[in-house]
């Protein structure tokens, strides 16, 4: 187990740990809805509600349990490709886990609901404050315009030091960073545009509540923006200076990680309290739309035209997935889910092809799922190099056992490809004029032959 | 002011909406003089079509409810000077709500009494 297994590890529990307590807390009842099934007081008292209540917390008990086992199996797994994997695999099954207990109780909730003689659906009422139809905006345009401005600078300058030095990383990173900056200010300001529930028949009410709360999920959006503009200026820096950048790709990706995590905690715990402090006034009640509420979690109403409403179970706001931002939403989700499937697919596939460096016709061959093709007369100079030269990754693959793509040479300055194992001790260096190769064959005395042949011709 | 909009009514959104602000205007939750929502807000703080609005927001207007100029918007008209007298139209759903209420079995003073009890409930805001 090496130190990024390590961070790996001490970054996922906790975060494992936090999304089981942030369930378990959207599973309290709130205004009369129990696991997403919306109950009559009477019917709250009932003995049923007690016993499936019960049988939730053992159940996710259990699930907590099996998730934070699941990862120690994978200690035994030699290799990197299936073990990124079965990680990959465990963070889904993570994600999902601990929703299977809370659909288990709405079922049984939502059934026994229907035997005891009432329906799961009213017809839909829509309440809306008159005062404050598109009059409520809080975020304005200078709440992001600096952290917007650092990111076009950062953007410019690494674009620049790109041209000057050939930094790709910097470049590349930088360039992402800066666009999700204008993300950040995009969803602030479609969010502060999302329609405000009417939630008492008192005007006043509605338009401090919804102020308040706009207020808050933009100080959100504005802090993470914040978090994100040190991110990109640190992270340049690293990348700047080309040392220790994994560590520091790993070490600042966790801590960017952590600062939204505990800003989001932050926003959801004031919006608790907001909810808390207009408890009373709250005279509207909610409807009965159990069946909008696929297992009780997932929002589908194509009678409601709005794609953020306020959260039925727990805190914060649900989307509605039956308009068309919720679908586009789903979409990007399911595609970012299996972009990631395919790249540790990929890895596995990657790693377990074997490589082969061999002569044939007057070329030296470096085949993989790639190959590089180098005419033995364009060779200007050949080595054979006892450990890997000092290099930082452009882009590719650099794993504890294959190191493949495109790296920089660090005290050379220039670019390479690379196409090796990184437990072979030979590894053969090949100059041309139009560029610089570090190759190693599947063991060492494959690459000590094709050295030996390339010295002879 | 809230306006409750009921999803599967037959009464049309337009006229749901219409009405919500015609009682609105009559129990003093508005204000003469009051500023109206912008059709495209309403609608999107709603959730329909903009054209549902504004033809609510039209009927509103030509029924002398709701004035709007380019500079101020859409308001409550300041003074209603419209004839003391029911349209039409509502003279035949007040028809309705009464044959409905004798249906029922709802007394004629039962009756008066609830009429009496909206009456005086807007002259008091």
């Amino acid at each position: 187990m090496n130190w990024t297994v390590m961070i790996l590890l001490l970054c996922l529990y906790p975060a494992i740990l936090f999304v089981y307590f942030f369930v378990k807390m959207g599973a309290t009842p709130k205004k009369g809805v129990y696991f997403g099934v919306t109950l009559t007081s009477e019917l709250a008292k009932e003995q049923k509600v007690k016993a499936v209540t019960e049988s939730y917390h053992k159940e996710m008990k259990k699930w907590l349990l099996g998730i934070l086992l699941m990862p120690l199996p994978a200690m035994f797994i030699p290799w990197a490709s299936v073990w990124d994997l079965y990680f990959l695999l465990w963070i889904g099954v993570s994600a999902v886990a601990f929703f299977v207990p809370f659909a288990v109780a709405n079922h049984r909730l939502k059934t026994w609901k229907l035997e005891q003689g009432f329906v799961t659906n009213a017809e839909p009422v829509i309440y809306t404050e008159l005062k404050q139809a598109g009059a409520i905006r809080r975020v304005k345009w200078f709440h992001f315009a600096p952290q917007a401005m650092i990111s076009v600078i950062a953007f410019v300058a690494a674009f620049l030091i790109h041209k000057q030095q050939g930094n790709q990383l910097l470049l590349l990173m930088t360039g992402t960073f800066s666009c999700i900056t204008f993300l950040y200010w995009l969803v602030a300001i479609w969010m502060d545009r999302q329609k405000t529930m009417a939630v008492s028949t008192d005007s006043d009410v509605n338009v401090n509540y919804a102020r308040a709360k706009k207020n808050l999920w933009k100080n959100f959006w504005v802090a993470c923006s914040h978090v994100h503009m040190i991110y990109i200026v640190v992270q340049g820096y690293f990348l700047l200076k080309r040392s220790n950048i994994t560590l520091s790709i790993w070490v600042l990706a966790i801590l960017y990680t952590v600062a939204v995590l505990v800003l989001l905690f932050w926003m959801l715990r004031k919006k608790a309290g907001l909810d808390k402090r207009y408890e009373d006034k709250m005279d509207i009640l909610r409807q009965d739309t159990d069946d909008y509420y696929l297992w009780g979690l997932i929002y589908y109403n194509p009678h409601d035209k709005h794609t953020m409403v306020e959260s039925r179970n727990g805190m914060g706001t649900d989307t509605n997935l039956a308009t068309p931002v919720g679908k586009g939403v789903v979409v990007l989700i399911a595609a970012l889910a299996l972009h990631v499937l395919i790249l540790a697919v990929s890895g596995v596939v990657q790693e377990f092809t074997p490589i082969h460096l061999q002569v044939e016709e007057g070329y030296v061959v470096a085949s993989h799922t790639n190959e590089y093709r180098i005419a033995l007369h364009s060779i200007k100079e050949a080595q054979l190099l006892t450990e890997w030269p000092k290099m930082t990754r452009n882009h590719g693959w650099n794993t504890d056992t294959l190191v493949k793509g495109s790296f920089r040479l660090k005290e050379e300055k220039k670019d390479c490809e690379v196409m090796g194992y990184d437990y072979n001790t030979l590894f053969l260096r090949i100059d041309t004029s139009w560029g610089t190769f570090v190759f190693s064959g599947v063991d060492d005395e494959e690459t000590k032959q094709v050295y030996e042949i390339i010295m002879k011709e | 002011m809230v306006i409750i909009l009921q999803d599967g009514s037959e009464v049309p959104v337009f006229k749901q909406i219409r009405n919500q602000i015609v009682m609105g205007i009559s129990d003093g939750r508005l204000q003469p003089g009051e500023k109206l929502p912008t059709v495209r807000a309403l609608a999107e703080e709603i959730g329909i079509n903009s054209m549902t609005v504004n033809k609510a927001y039209q009927l509103l207007k030509q029924e002398g409810y709701i004035m709007t100029d380019r500079r101020n918007g859409v308001r409550v008209r300041e003074s209603f000077r419209m004839t003391p007298e029911l349209p039409l139209e509502s003279k035949e759903q007040l028809k309705q709500l009464v044959s409905e209420a004798r249906v029922r079995g709802v007394s004629q003073e039962e009756f008066m009494a609830l009429v009496e009890e909206y009456f005086s409930a807007g002259q008091r805001e």
